[in-house]
C-alpha cells in the first residue's frame, strides 16, 4: 500500500485539510469565551443604556411634570420583560436614613442591596432632582447569558463542521488537479530510468509552465536514450560478432598449425659443418621443395632463406662452440598457394667432434608461416581491443584481473601495473550501490549475461557512472575460465538524469509556491474585481451624469437664444391682438351692419379678392399710393381727397384702377366701405399673425422637449431623420440666421432607427461647433447617402481648417481648443459616444475649404 | 380645673380650625370636569378613583384620560391634599411608582385651568380639575353625577 508521504496530491490535501481543521480548532477553542464576553458586554451595555432612560425618565418625571418619558422606557423593559430579571427604583428618604426600593418590576430574590456579582448582571444609574435622590437598578441573570452562549455555539459547530467538511472536499479535488501532471511527469521520468521506454506517456499540456517544460525535456532524454541504446546495442553485437569470428579464425589457424606441426616435426636435419653435407629427411626435403635425389649441402639451406635472416642462420651453424640453438627465419620458399614468405622454426645442437674437430649440427626445421599470421593477426587484434574507447576488462574465475585495455586505464587513472591481479571491487567506494553489488554477484554466481549500471571511482577519488556488460568466458569444453565485463562511461548522462531530477524537484517547489501565490492572487483579484465593479458602476452612473448635464449645459447656452425665438412670435401675437382689440368696435359692427345688401356682397368680393394679398412695405406703399392718386386724378377728376382714398386703397391691396374699383369710387359711402374693408382685413392679417407666431412657438418648444428628453432608458424607434434635423437647427435658429446659411438635403421621408434624442445632441454639438468656428458668414451643408448597409450623414462646414496635429484629437474626452470656461471639452466626446452606441462610426476630414464630419450608422 | 376648660376650649378651638381646614378642601376650592362623553355617566363617590387611577375605564368602556394641576400650579397643592392625602411631592411620587410598575398610563400635568378645560374637550374621555372661581368657563364640562341625576 502506498504511504501518504509519498503521494503529491495526498500530501497537498493533508496540508491544506490539517491547516483548515487547525484553523477550526483555534475558533472552536477561542470563539465560545469570546463570544460569551462580548455578550455580556454587549447585555451590559444595554442595562447601563436602559438604567440612564429610566432614571432619565424619572428625572423628567420629577422635575418637568413629563411622565412620558418614563413610561416609555418602562413599556420598553416590559415588552423585553423576557430578557431581564428585575427593575428596582431604590430612593432614599428624606431624613437620609438609607435607601428602599421605592418601587420594582419582578419579584427576583436578589438579595438586594447585597447583590451577588456572581449571580447577575446589573446596571445601577444615580436619579438626582431637588426633592428626591435615589437609583436605578436593572439586571438579569447570568445563566441566561450562558445559555444564549451555549445555544449559538451549537449552531456555530453545526455550521463550522458542515464548512470544514466542505473545504476539505474543495481541497481533495484541487490537490488532484495540482498533483495529476506533476504525478504523470514523475511517473515519465520512471520509466525513463528503467529504461522501459515504450511505457512512457507523452502526456500533452494545454499550457507552457513548468510542468509542460519538464515533460518536454522527458520527451527530449527518452529520445537521447533510445539513441544511446541503440548505439550501444550495435557497438556491443559488433564487439560479440567480431570476437566470434576472431575466436573461429584462431581455432581454425590452430587446427592448421596443429597440422603443420604435425608435419613439421618430421622435418629432421644432421650435417658435420666442416664436411659441408647436410641429411634432411623425407618431409623436410617436401617441405623446404628440395630435390629428393640431390645431394644437399647446409648452402642449399641458406640460398632458400631471406637475405635478411641468412646472417642468423650463419651465427648460429658456424658458431666455435657447442650448445643448443633455436630461431626463426623467413623464406622465399615457393609453393602451391604462390606463397613465398614461409617462416621456419630451426632449433638444434652444435657438437665438437675432437678427433676430427669438426661440429656436428642436428635437430628439426618447423614451418610456422600459419603460426607467425596467427600470432600477428592476435596481436592486431590485441591491439584493438587495448587501444578501444569502450573500457573491457577480463577477469580469472576467482574475478581476478588478469587484462585490462587503455581505456580502463585512462578511466580509472590506475595505471595497468596497479589493476592486475585485484579484483574488480578495487573500484568500488562507500557510495556504491549495495544491491548493485550483489545483483553482481549473483549473476556471476549463476554464469548469467547481464547489464548492469554501477557508479565507481578512479584512483584520483573522481567518481563515474558505468554501464557494464558481463558475460562469463567458457572454454571449448564448456568450463567456466573467467569474466569479460565491457564499461560504458554514462557520467554524462546520469548528471543530465540528476540534473532532471533535481529540477523535478524545483518544479515542485515552485508548484507549492505557484499554488500558494494563485491563492493569494485569487483572494487579491476578488478583492479587486469588487473594488473595479463598484468603480465602474460609480463611473458609468457619472458618464451619465457628465452627459446629461453636457446636454442641459448647452441648452443653457442656447437658451438666451431660444428665449428671443420664442419671445419674437409672443410679441407678434401680442401686437396682433391689440391690434384686434383695437380693430373690433362697435363702430365697425354697426356700420357693417346698416349696409345694403348690394354693399355688404361688394365688401365681402373685396375682402375675398384682397385679403390674401401680401402686405406692402412702407416704401411700397408710398410708391402704389403715389401712382394709384394719379391715376384716380385722371380718371376721375371730380373726385375729392383723392391722396386718402388712394392711400386707403394701396392699403387694402388695390394697386390700380379697374372697373370695379371706379363703380366703387363712384358709390357715396366709398370711403366708409373701404375703411370697414381695411379693418377686416387687417383682422385677417392679425390673426394669421398670430397663427405664425403660435405654430413658431410650438415648433420651438417641441424641438426642445425633443432634444431634452432624456430617453436613456428606452429603445431604439423609427424616426424622421430630416424632422429631427430641424428641430435642432430651429433650437440654434437664433444663432443661424444672422451668420449662417444651412442647406439640409436630408430626404423628407427618410426614416432610420435610433435613440431619437441622442442624435439631436449630436447635430446640435456639431453644428454649434460649426457656428462657433466660422469667423464671417458660415455655410453648413448637410448631405445624405445609402451605402449598402449603412446610412452615411455628411455635416461640413466652412470655417477654419483644423490643423493636422489635433484633428486625430478632437474627439478625446476633455480636449477644446475653447478658451478655458467657454467649452467642456466633452461635446465631440459625447458625439462620437452616441454614433458608437448606435454601432456606428464618425470621423472627421478638414481642408481649406471645408471641415466635414461623417457619421456612419447602421440601417437597423 | 382650670386646666380642664383650658383644654376644653383648647380642643374646641382645635376642633373648629380642623373643621375650617377640611371645609376649604371639600369647600370646592377645585371643580371636577370631564368630557361629555362620559358626563352624567359616574357615580360621586367614584370621581376619586378616576383621579387616582384606580380606575381606567369608564362605565361606558372608554378609556380614562386625566389631566391633573401641574405641581408648580396654585391648584397642585389642594388637590394633592384633597385627591391623594398627601403634599405635592407625594403626589408626583403617587404616580412616579405607578408608572415606574408600569400600571397606569401617566396623566397629564397642566399648568392653567384653561389649558385644561381645553385638553378636557379635546380627549375622549378626559377627566380634570379647575379651579373654582373658572367655573363659568367650563358650564358644560362640569361633572354632572349619576346618582344625583336620576
Amino acid at each position: 500500500m502506498k504511504k501518504i508521504s509519498d503521494s503529491l496530491s495526498a500530501k497537498l490535501w493533508l496540508y491544506y485539510s490539517v491547516v483548515i481543521l487547525l484553523l477550526f480548532a483555534v475558533v472552536i477553542y477561542y470563539f465560545p469565551e469570546k463570544q460569551k464576553e462580548s455578550i455580556i458586554k454587549y447585555r451590559s451595555l444595554e442595562l447601563n443604556e436602559l438604567s440612564r432612560n429610566i432614571a432619565m425618565g424619572v428625572e423628567l418625571s420629577l422635575e418637568d411634570d413629563n411622565f412620558q418619558q418614563l413610561d416609555k422606557s418602562i413599556q420598553y423593559y416590559k415588552n423585553r420583560k423576557d430578557e431581564f430579571d428585575f427593575l428596582y427604583l431604590v430612593l432614599g428618604d428624606s431624613v437620609g436614613n438609607g435607601e428602599q426600593i421605592f418601587a420594582q418590576i419582578g419579584d427576583e430574590q436578589t438579595g438586594y442591596p447585597n447583590i451577588k456579582q456572581s449571580k447577575f448582571i446589573v446596571a445601577q444609574t444615580i436619579v438626582k432632582t431637588k426633592n428626591i435622590k435615589g437609583k436605578v437598578i436593572i439586571g438579569l441573570r447570568k445563566e441566561r447569558v450562558e445559555k444564549e452562549v451555549q445555544e449559538n455555539n451549537t449552531t456555530l459547530y453545526v455550521l463550522l463542521i458542515g464548512m470544514m467538511m466542505l473545504i476539505i472536499a474543495v481541497f481533495y479535488f484541487l490537490a488532484q488537479t495540482i498533483a495529476n501532471p506533476i504525478k504523470n511527469a514523475i511517473k515519465n521520468a520512471k520509466i525513463l530510468q528503467a529504461g522501459d521506454f515504450n511505457s512512457f506517456k507523452q502526456v500533452s499540456f494545454g499550457s507552457k509552465d513548468e510542468i509542460a517544460e519538464l515533460q518536454g525535456a522527458l520527451i527530449s532524454l527518452k529520445d537521447t536514450l533510445i539513441a544511446q541504446r541503440d548505439e550501444n546495442s550495435n557497438l556491443l553485437a559488433n564487439l560479440e560478432f567480431k570476437i566470434n569470428e576472431r575466436t573461429k579464425s584462431l581455432n581454425e589457424t590452430l587446427l592448421m598449425l596443429n597440422e603443420a606441426q604435425a608435419i613439421a616435426s618430421l622435418g629432421y636435419f644432421s650435417c658435420w659443418v666442416d664436411r659441408d653435407k647436410i641429411d634432411f629427411s623425407e618431409n623436410l626435403i617436401l617441405l623446404l621443395n628440395l630435390s629428393a635425389t640431390k645431394y644437399h649441402r647446409i648452402k642449399d639451406l641458406v640460398q632458400i632463406i631471406d637475405e635478411d635472416y641468412k646472417h642468423i642462420l650463419n651465427e648460429n651453424f658456424y658458431a666455435k662452440d657447442e650448445g643448443s640453438f633455436s630461431f626463426e627465419v623467413k623464406t622465399s620458399i615457393y609453393d602451391s598457394n604462390n606463397d613465398f614468405n614461409k617462416w621456419l622454426f630451426i632449433s638444434g645442437n652444435r657438437k665438437f667432434d675432437e678427433q676430427s674437430k669438426d661440429y656436428h649440427l642436428s635437430g628439426i626445421i618447423q614451418l610456422i608461416t600459419q603460426q607467425k599470421k596467427a600470432q600477428a593477426e592476435v596481436n592486431t587484434l590485441s591491439h584493438a581491443v587495448r587501444d578501444s574507447s569502450t573500457s573491457i576488462i577480463i577477469t580469472d574465475i576467482n574475478r581476478k584481473i588478469i587484462w585490462v585495455n587503455d581505456s580502463v586505464t585512462k578511466m580509472t587513472g590506475y595505471t595497468r601495473e596497479e589493476i592486475i591481479g585485484n579484483t574488480p571491487k578495487m573500484f568500488q567506494f562507500p557510495g556504491t550501490d549495495k544491491s548493485t553489488i550483489e545483483a553482481i554477484k549473483t549473476n556471476l554466481r549463476n554464469l548469467k549475461k547481464f547489464k548492469v549500471e554501477i557508479e565507481n571511482q578512479g584512483k584520483s577519488g573522481h567518481t563515474y557512472w558505468l554501464e557494464l556488460y558481463i558475460q562469463p568466458i567458457i572454454n571449448e569444453i564448456g568450463k567456466p575460465e573467467g569474466y569479460m565485463a565491457i564499461e560504458i562511461d554514462i557520467s554524462d548522462r546520469k548528471a543530465k538524469e540528476k540534473l532532471i531530477n533535481n529540477y523535478i524537484l524545483e518544479i515542485e517547489d515552485k508548484q507549492k509556491e505557484i499554488i500558494l501565490m494563485n491563492e493569494t492572487l485569487a483572494a487579491r483579484v476578488a478583492e479587486k474585481t469588487r473594488d473595479l465593479e463598484f468603480t465602474i458602476s460609480q463611473l458609468k452612473q457619472s458618464q451619465e451624469e457628465v452627459v446629461k448635464k453636457e446636454k442641459m449645459a448647452v441648452i443653457g447656452v442656447l437658451v438666451s437664444g431660444i428665449a428671443h425665438e420664442i419671445n419674437n412670435p409672443l410679441g407678434a401675437i401680442k401686437a396682433s391682438v391689440d391690434n384686434l382689440n383695437y380693430l373690433f368696435s362697435d363702430d365697425l359692427l354697426q356700420f357693417l351692419i346698416n349696409l345694403s345688401n348690394d354693399d355688404l356682397r361688394t365688401v365681402i368680393d373685396l375682402y375675398n379678392q384682397f385679403h390674401q394679398l401680401p402686405k406692402y412695405t412702407t416704401l411700397e406703399q408710398r410708391r402704389y399710393t403715389k401712382k394709384l392718386s394719379e391715376e384716380i386724378q385722371q380718371q376721375l377728376p371730380a373726385h375729392l381727397n383723392y391722396s386718402d382714398t388712394a392711400r386707403l386703397l394701396v392699403e387694402i391691396g388695390m394697386v390700380s384702377l379697374n372697373t370695379e374699383t371706379i363703380l366703387l369710387l363712384s358709390k357715396t359711402n366709398f370711403y366708409q366701405i373701404l375703411k370697414a374693408l381695411r379693418v377686416l382685413i387687417n383682422i385677417k392679417r392679425s390673426m394669421e399673425t398670430i397663427n405664425e407666431g403660435a405654430v413658431k412657438g410650438a415648433r420651438i418648444i417641441r424641438a426642445l422637449g425633443v432634444y431634452s428628453y432624456n430617453s436613456s432608458q428606452n429603445q431604439k424607434h423609427l424616426f424622421n431623420l430630416n424632422d429631427n434635423i430641424n428641430n435642432v437647427v430651429t433650437l440654434l435658429w437664433n444663432k443661424i440666421k444672422n451668420k449662417a446659411t444651412i442647406i439640409n438635403s436630408i430626404p423628407e421621408d427618410l426614416e432610420i432607427s435610433g435613440y431619437e434624442d441622442e442624435l439631436s445632441q449630436v447635430w446640435l454639438n456639431i453644428i454649434n461647433n460649426a457656428l462657433q468656428a466660422c469667423q464671417t458668414q458660415c455655410e453648413i451643408l448637410i448631405g445624405y447617402e445609402r451605402q449598402d448597409n449603412v446610412h452615411l450623414i455628411t455635416l461640413s462646414n466652412n470655417g477654419p481648417k483644423i490643423p493636422k496635429d489635433i484633428i486625430g484629437r478632437i474627439f478625446d474626452e476633455f480636449f477644446t481648443t475653447k478658451r478655458r470656461g467657454e467649452g467642456t471639452g466633452l461635446g465631440l466626446n459625447i458625439v462620437r459616444k452616441i454614433v458608437e452606441k448606435h454601432g456606428g462610426e464618425i470621423f472627421c476630414t478638414s481642408d481649406d475649404n471645408f471641415t466635414t464630419f461623417t457619421i456612419k450608422l447602421p440601417l437597423a | 380645673m382650670v386646666y380642664k376648660i383650658i383644654y376644653k376650649y383648647l380642643g374646641l378651638l382645635l376642633c373648629l380650625v380642623a373643621s375650617h381646614n377640611l371645609f376649604a378642601q371639600s369647600n370646592d376650592t377645585y371643580l371636577v370636569i370631564v368630557n361629555e362623553t362620559v358626563n352624567n355617566s359616574i357615580k360621586k363617590k367614584e370621581v376619586n378613583a378616576y383621579l387616582r387611577g384606580e380606575k381606567n375605564y369608564w362605565p361606558n368602556g372608554t378609556k380614562v384620560v386625566i389631566s391633573l394641576p401641574s405641581p408648580k400650579s396654585e391648584l397642585a397643592v389642594d388637590v394633592a391634599q384633597a385627591i391623594f392625602k398627601t403634599n405635592v411631592t407625594g403626589m408626583q411620587k403617587y404616580w412616579l411608582s405607578l408608572i415606574f410598575q408600569g400600571r397606569v398610563d401617566p396623566p397629564n400635568f397642566i399648568m392653567t385651568d384653561e389649558e385644561t378645560i381645553a385638553f378636557v374637550k379635546a380627549n375622549k374621555g378626559a377627566i380634570g380639575v379647575i379651579q373654582s372661581k373658572n367655573k363659568q368657563l367650563a358650564n358644560d364640562l362640569l361633572i354632572k353625577f349619576k346618582d344625583l341625576n336620576p
